[in-house]
């Protein structure tokens, strides 16, 4: 559900073009940033981005997160489509991450994971057998559409994104991301937008990559 | 001005959809001897969706001449259900879904049809949900689509892409809808209406 703050009602009720949405984005997370610092990944290895939730937005997100990553020829990226066939339920009928970290500063900066998420991660991993698993979801979004008397609007979207790179054999979390990102357009581009934050997504891992 | 707002709102969806078919037939003739299942395709909105279902079947079995399995007997069936179902359009961000049929997952409801041995599927999703606030008047406006379907041709009877709406308790706009069960129960029944009288089922 996402709530919406109207600014000027009559306006909205009218011309259906006018309303505010809260947001906090004051503070905008933490970037891809590995568990032990120094820690590099592997290029040539394989790797599975996987939805985190099987709501509509992750699971866009996590395609062009995993297409972006393909795009660069670092790592062996197992495709959606195949992922689909290896994983029962994927992405539809299955999440991995079962809890909510929006709001909750002090978890939302560490590697947190439950140990129901890690357990149905590693059951991913029994399917798919890639090096590396990055599970990607969109923790919270929010927008901001202002409508001007004089004609026209300006809409500010926001999305936190999370990550978490978990790193086979030993399936520890290597790394992790939690970050607001913003985007500002004349209509509300959600599409480019979300293609925005899946490449910048996608460079702050290849920062942290040999 | 707040309430005057919102209650024109309110009264100029109940005028357009009491005034206009809720649904886009591509065609109207259905076996009233068929059997039919209405199904859950979303899971995101679990209350809202279970409310609608109940009381779009509840309609559906006392307005037409078709046999309408009960939700109960849709679940023993299938086991697992509700599951989400590939809808025919695509949600990104907080936009209005986009309708994009070539992403159906019609051999899924196909299977479905089977296992549940119907003729028709009344199959809906809730694909997106916002709250609106101002002041204390709320409203919550639902996306929905949803799609009556005969079985095995596959052939699409009725389509509907649209809006369903209710009011917080402090808002003055009359008799509309108050709560999910509210919005479910007023909007089945309008939805239900449309099928029966543009598809002749009627009792």
């Amino acid at each position: 559900m996402f709530y919406v703050k109207k600014v000027n009602v009559f306006i909205m009720c009218l011309l259906c073009t006018s309303f505010f949405y809260n947001c906090s984005s004051a503070d905008l997370g933490k970037k891809y940033t590995p568990v032990e610092p120094g820690f590099m990944l592997e290029p040539g290895k394989s790797i599975a981005v996987i939805s985190g939730r099987n709501d509509d937005n992750d699971i866009q997100l996590t395609e062009m997160v995993s297409e972006k990553l393909t795009a660069t020829k670092k790592f062996k990226v197992l495709q959606q489509s195949d992922i689909k066939k290896m994983v029962p339920k994927y992405p539809l009928n299955l999440s991995v991450i079962d809890f909510s970290i929006a709001g909750d500063q002090a978890k939302r900066y560490t590697p947190y994971l439950t140990s129901t998420s890690k357990a149905t991660i590693d059951a991913v991993h029994k399917s798919v057998k890639t090096d590396y698993i990055l599970v990607v979801w969109v923790e919270g979004i929010n927008a901001q559409i202002v409508s001007h008397y004089g004609g026209g609007s300006s809409q500010t979207n926001y999305m936190l994104v999370m990550s978490r790179l978990i790193s086979y054999p030993d399936g520890n979390v290597a790394g992790y991301s939690a970050r607001w990102n913003e985007d500002s357009s004349i209509f509300g581009d959600w599409e480019g937008f979300f293609r925005d934050v899946s490449k910048s997504l996608v460079k702050d891992i290849l920062n942290k990559t040999k | 001005m707040k309430k005057f707002a919102a209650a024109l709102l309110a009264f100029s969806v109940f005028f357009i959809l009491s005034c206009s078919s809720t649904h886009n037939f591509i065609n109207k003739d259905v076996n009233p001897k068929s059997k039919i299942a209405v199904i859950i395709g979303e899971t995101k909105y679990s209350a809202e969706s279970a409310s609608y279902a109940k009381h779009f079947t509840a309609g559906l079995a006392g307005g037409s001449r078709l046999t309408v399995l009960t939700q109960n007997q849709v679940k023993a069936a299938l086991g697992t259900y509700p599951e989400r179902i590939q809808g025919p359009y695509k949600v990104i961000g907080m936009e209005k879904p986009k309708m994009d049929y070539t992403r159906h997952d019609l051999d899924r409801l196909a299977a479905i049809a089977k296992k549940l041995n119907v003729q028709y599927l009344y199959v809906f999703w809730f694909a997106q949900s916002v709250k609106e606030i101002a002041g204390k008047d709320e409203v919550t406006k639902y996306w929905y689509v949803g799609e009556l379907i005969e079985f095995p041709s596959r052939r699409i009877i009725a389509q509907a892409d649209s809006t369903m709406f209710y009011f917080g308790k402090d808002t003055g706009v009359g008799d509309a809808p108050r709560s999910i069960e509210d919005m479910c129960k007023v909007f089945s029944e309008m939805y239900v209406k449309d099928i029966i009288n543009n598809t002749g089922i009627a009792k």
